[in-house]
């Protein structure tokens, strides 16, 4: 840090020491954060199935098919596709669950290409039964613009992995010994605007699609 | 921008004579109240919701620079670079210059009203860098080279038909040759225009809504999408805050996303929340190289120390802009400034001072209806009335104003004196106006008198009447 910076640095902070607002005298930060812990869920809520999940992703406009088997899945993704696309490249997130599957009827590749990507297919880790929905971490297999820059962008995810509320997503995330995702999208529907006369219009800058495959593991 | 809110009488004069501005104020004055009345139904403890997150907010404000050093170092911790800005100029330099060490020929900016705080296009443009705004809103007012009217919904002061035109005068060059006119047609050609220039941006800037101290996050919460391009396809992305933006947990960011989506647009939660911590990381395919956060004082410390500290607890959801009937007839424009509505008004006398924006704080009618739906619970009449007192106690306003209004002071002070003196003013008005039924002319109060009539009294106080009617009912 350059001394204009450190001195900026020291002057705000200074400031928001002498303010009269300002508790003083507190012993550390650990004190006043432990105050907020009582938010905090110890275990993860699952959801008891599928079905509000699946209502409130209607309600925001993506769509949902469920499968019963991760073994169906190229079939689901073809189909869809080939309902509103005349033969797309299909572009995967690098991962073994999806690159190990039969992709041999639909013309697919991995290498994420931004300026030509329309249609992707990528995992979520987790979905919010409480709002529908998908939190999607970024990775080395799984770039953030693969959830934005597709008009189709296609979602998959195991039932077992739906929670009631958002709180949940922390508490698992606290459980994963990694750290934090660099990018953690939290994705309902698809993109969308209202900036003209409040008339709702989809596909503003992201995915004028959002279909999610629900894979149904008991 | 350069505020105007020093010529706030004229601002409103010009707003409630413009038919266009008038048509939209009233088309967009239902929906987003009734919006958000739907989606807090479905919450069986939205006033419980309210209280936890002012608490929230209070413990953070009350611990800010512990939160901001935790911050600091996760967010360093992870290969961010923080930068610490005095005032609005401050941010500019910093800003500018981390444009000018990559050589930036265009930005491509999400919605922050921070940014508009900074007036950071100026700078940039100034410095020969392209400022592009790409959330819709934001972008059909870069057009029309006008401030946003609104902080959630920039451009509601302009109808399709405006917009229409804006985009058949701008977008030739793009080769763009038929006027649209329907709005899906419109969002497709921006769509089209704005994903080239994402692709050849040099740096991203956006705001953050949330800053999370535990992991260094910045969150922000959109529906377009361009927010999350902005800060993943540039090589560089920088966020600009202000150091109330700071929340502990990332439990905090779960209850403030309960209140602030249903509370700005009614919608349960918006098509878009991310958290980014730090730049691209080894071995990444994607995301900025460099990622740089703009902690923005701008007057907030002093704001801290002071009566109206409550103020700072706003998550900029808009709902005090949309249940004001101020807001609701002259639009954002008015208010001279960024910040518009009972939120704006505070602010912007806070920020920018007494002597620019000091009729704000009097254009409210304390009706309350923006205390009341404030998600945080900020208490927006009190601290209007504190920016009255303070521009009372700076020895400003007239000085048949202050006179008469320090009379009344000292008079409502006393009630026996008050009953007494009223009794007599309220007889003589009824006297005088005998057979009139109301008054056209009154001295001192002309302007008042101007757009109504004063009924004329009937000779007794209500609180005479009330002390009669109580004698009647225990007698």
């Amino acid at each position: 840090m350059d001394k204009d910076q450190s001195s900026a640095r020291d002057e705000i902070l200074g400031r928001i020491r002498n303010s009269t607002r300002t508790e003083k005298n507190k012993s550390n930060i650990e004190d006043a954060q432990t105050s907020m812990k009582t938010m905090e869920s110890a275990t993860i809520n699952f959801a008891a199935g599928p079905d509000k999940f699946i209502a409130k992703l209607n309600e925001v406009k993506a769509t949902v098919s469920v499968i019963s088997s991760r073994m169906e899945l190229v079939r689901e993704v073809h189909e869809y596709v080939a309902r509103h696309q005349e033969k797309p490249t299909i572009t995967l997130a690098n991962e073994p669950e999806l690159t190990s599957l039969d992709w041999s009827e639909s013309s697919i590749t991995t290498d994420y290409e931004p300026h030509s990507i329309s249609v992707s297919v990528t995992s979520a880790c987790y979905g919010i039964e409480e709002t529908g929905t998908l939190i999607l971490y970024s990775s080395p297999t799984s770039p953030t613009g693969m959830n934005f820059l597709p008009d189709y962008h296609i979602v998959t995810l195991d039932t077992s992995n739906i929670v009631v509320s958002m709180d949940d997503v922390w508490c698992g995330l606290r459980k994963n010994e990694q750290a934090i995702p660099r990018s953690i999208n939290m994705i309902t529907g698809p993109s969308k605007t209202a900036d003209i006369e409040q008339d709702i219009q989809f596909g503003a800058h992201g995915p004028k699609f959002l279909h999610v495959i629900l894979i149904q593991n008991t | 921008m350069q505020p105007i809110s020093h010529q706030f009488n004229s601002n409103v004069r010009k707003a409630l004579n413009d038919k266009e501005l008038q048509k939209s104020l009233f088309s967009a004055k239902d929906g987003l109240v009734n919006n958000r009345l739907k989606a807090i139904k479905v919450v069986s403890d939205f006033e419980d919701l309210r209280e936890q997150a002012k608490q929230l907010k209070n413990h953070t404000l009350t611990n800010l620079d512990s939160y901001l050093e935790l911050f600091e170092k996760n967010f360093t911790a992870q290969g961010g670079q923080l930068h610490w800005a005095r005032d609005a100029r401050h941010a500019q330099e910093i800003i500018v210059g981390i444009c000018h060490q990559h050589e930036a020929k265009t930005v491509v900016k999400g919605k922050s009203m921070a940014g508009e705080e900074i007036d950071i296009n100026t700078a940039l443009e100034n410095a020969g860098i392209e400022p592009i705004e790409t959330d819709l809103g934001e972008y059909i007012v870069q057009l029309a080279k006008e401030a946003p009217s609104h902080i959630i919904v920039p451009a509601v002061h302009k109808t399709r038909a405006q917009i229409s035109q804006l985009f058949a005068d701008n977008h030739k060059q793009y080769g763009c040759n038929e006027k649209l006119t329907e709005a899906s047609d419109l969002v497709a050609e921006a769509r089209k225009i704005m994903r080239a220039k994402f692709h050849a941006a040099d740096v991203g800037i956006t705001g953050a809504n949330f800053l999370v101290a535990e992991t260094g996050s910045s969150v922000i919460v959109t529906n377009e999408g361009n927010g999350d391009l902005c800060s993943t396809l540039p090589k560089v992305h920088i966020v600009t805050a202000g150091i109330e933006k700071v929340v502990p947990r990332l439990e905090s960011v779960s209850l403030l996303m309960k209140l602030l989506p249903r509370s700005a647009t009614g919608q349960e939660i918006t098509a878009y929340t991310t958290l980014t911590t730090g730049p691209k990381r080894q071995n990444d395919t994607d995301g900025p190289e460099e990622m740089h956060i703009v902690l923005i004082d701008n007057g907030r410390t002093e704001i801290l120390n002071s009566e109206i500290s409550d103020i700072l607890r706003c998550i900029r959801c808009g709902a005090c802009l949309n249940h004001c009937p101020v807001y609701g007839n002259i639009g954002g424009h008015a208010y001279g400034w960024v910040y518009p509505g009972p939120m704006g008004a505070v602010l912007t006398t806070a920020i920018l001072g007494l002597e620019e924006a000091g009729d704000l704080p009097n254009a409210c009618t304390l009706n309350g209806r923006c205390a009341s739906v404030c998600p945080v619970k900020i208490p927006l009449p009190d601290l209007l009335r504190s920016l009255r007192t303070r521009q009372f106690n700076k020895s400003s306003g007239s000085k048949i104003t202050r006179t008469v209004f320090a009379l009344w002071g000292q008079l409502s002070a006393r009630p026996a004196i008050y009953h007494f003196a009223s009794g007599l003013a309220i007889k003589f008005l009824g006297l005088l106006g005998t057979n009139k039924g109301s008054f056209k002319y009154l001295p001192f109060v002309g302007g008042w008198l101007m757009s109504r009539d004063f009924p004329v009294p009937e000779g007794e106080t209500f609180h005479s009447q009330w002390n009669k009617q109580k004698g009647k009912h225990h007698g």
